[in-house]
């Protein structure tokens, strides 16, 4: 009887270190496959960074994270900035595009509507000073002060933008288009 | 060579306890040393685990329309706020729709007397007046007390659409939604709503009774019965002599009716008249009113006096607890 108890206390020890050891192997493997998942990516990134596509997508989610740690006020200024950055390089499809649609439909139908009123209404090289920033509800009211910074004669004159932002550097604009 | 065999048979006896030392420990604690290495284990996985979890993008976002401004007044639960939201663009769609009698029926019962006389052309003629055209709108939570919700409500043009070419509307009123029975209404035009009071007080001359009292975001204003208990004496409550002839005491403050001027409020003998005094009080403010003080009540033999105050047969305060 007692020999019976022994071997069965024993087998039970056994069972415990085998146990035992099949939980380490187990820890030991996911680690290794994690490891191994981010190798495979950390790969794919060096490998896509030699093209030109992925350097401006590169380039892109490192102007999202930098927007993504700003304060509201600078994001929505930002957004301005951008939309009269693209108006002074003339990407004026990529401005015209971030336009609200229905303000298009009301101001600027086609894309050589806005480019024309773009041409005549900003200066070739634009300084943005930003008066104030307004919420309003889910959208922001913004009121820039616009000059040239090389042409003394240009007029500086004030514009409103009405700016909704619907994700980290996903914008949509319309703006006071007088 | 004995020295050698006896080092050897002393070493082998050191190790072979130092083993049986390990195996007694392990023997005695390898069920605790197992319980926390699993935990351990099971910590260490999570953490790899959440490791790998793409994070979501957090910005810095100040609109919270369902917190109130007013920190320290009670907040509102999710549920809550959400019936709230929708009975507002409710009576928003309403509006735009002019479809009136819908409208009206979400307005509270109090706003409805208080505000448009119980008459719904009043109320047409004010959503008239706000709504010419489509509108947008958004909203603020500022203040919740007693289960009454105050929030800022703004109209807007449609600014996405227009870019504010031409200039833009924006128009802000208070609002107070509460439940009135099972229904939850709204109170619009900066009006909150109308409680009952049964307060009386009495002395030789004249008898008051405080009958309700009407409450605005930023006003309040006392309903009195007063009776002339005189057979041949007027009684003046105010003509305007002085600016504090009816005050209301809010905490240490005495704040003096805004509706006096240019009004005589007098009781003919024997009569019984109803007046209303109008003061400041703010809807969350946390000091409550006490006493509404009738400070300077002239008993006269006529109306026709150039100075009431020295034609006076009495000239006394009286002053009502609230």
């Amino acid at each position: 009887m007692e020999k019976t108890k022994s071997d069965s206390e024993k087998l039970k020890k056994i069972l415990r270190i085998i146990l035992l050891v099949i939980a380490i192997l187990i820890i030991i493997v996911l680690i290794v496959l994690i490891r191994i998942n981010k190798s495979k990516n950390t790969t794919k990134v060096q490998e896509a960074s030699t093209t030109n596509e992925e350097i401006e997508k590169q380039n892109e989610n490192a102007i999202t994270t930098k927007i993504t740690n700003m304060s509201e006020e600078d994001r929505v200024e930002s957004y301005v900035g951008q939309f009269i950055s693209q108006i002074e390089s003339q990407d004026y499809e990529s401005a015209y595009n971030t336009l609200n649609e229905n303000f298009k439909n009301n101001y600027f139908k086609t894309l050589d509507d806005f480019k024309n009123y773009a041409e005549n209404k900003y200066p070739s090289n634009p300084s943005l000073t930003y008066e104030s920033v307004k919420r309003m509800g889910e959208v922001y009211l913004v009121q820039a002060k616009i000059n040239d910074v090389i042409n003394s004669d240009f007029t500086e004159f004030t514009q409103r933008f009405v700016v909704r932002e619907n994700g980290a550097n996903d914008y949509v604009i319309s703006f006071q288009a007088e | 060579m004995n020295y050698r065999k006896e080092k050897a048979k002393n070493i082998m006896n050191n190790r072979a306890k130092i083993r049986i030392a390990i195996r007694n420990f392990f023997k005695s604690q390898g069920r605790i040393i197992f319980v926390i290495f699993i935990i351990w284990l099971i910590v260490f996985l999570i953490n790899q685990y959440l490791k790998s979890i793409p994070k979501e993008i957090q910005m810095s976002n100040t609109y919270t329309p369902d917190s109130p401004i007013m920190d320290e007044t009670d907040s509102i639960s999710k549920s809550d706020a959400k019936k709230i939201n929708e009975l507002i663009k409710t009576y928003i769609t309403y509006c735009n729709n002019k479809d009136y009698d819908n409208a009206y029926n979400l307005i509270s019962t109090s706003c409805k007397k208080y505000v448009y006389n119980d008459n719904e052309e009043n109320f047409k003629s004010y959503v008239d007046s706000l709504f010419p055209e489509e509108r947008k709108y958004y909203t603020q939570n500022y203040s919740n007390v007693d289960g009454i919700y105050v929030y800022i409500l703004t109209l807007t043009d449609d600014i996405e659409s227009t870019g504010t070419t031409g200039g833009y509307y924006s128009y802000s009123e208070r609002i107070a939604v509460f439940n009135e029975g099972d229904d939850i209404k709204l109170s619009n035009n900066n009006f909150i709503i109308s409680k009952d009071l049964n307060i009386s007080k009495e002395d030789d001359y004249i008898k008051v009774e405080i009958t309700s009292k009407d409450i605005g975001y930023d006003k309040v204003g006392y309903n009195l019965k007063i009776t002339n208990k005189t057979a041949d004496g007027y009684v003046l409550i105010s003509d305007a002599t002085y600016a504090k002839e009816v005050s209301l005491i809010v905490g240490n403050q005495e704040r003096g009716a805004e509706n006096l001027d240019n009004a005589k409020f007098f009781v003919s003998p024997g009569e019984t008249e109803e007046m209303s005094f109008i003061f400041t009080k703010y809807f969350d403010e946390t000091t409550d009113e006490s006493v509404l003080q009738l400070n300077d009540v002239r008993i006269l033999k006529s109306m026709i006096t150039t100075d009431s105050y020295s034609d006076a047969i009495s000239v006394y305060s009286f002053n009502i607890n609230l």
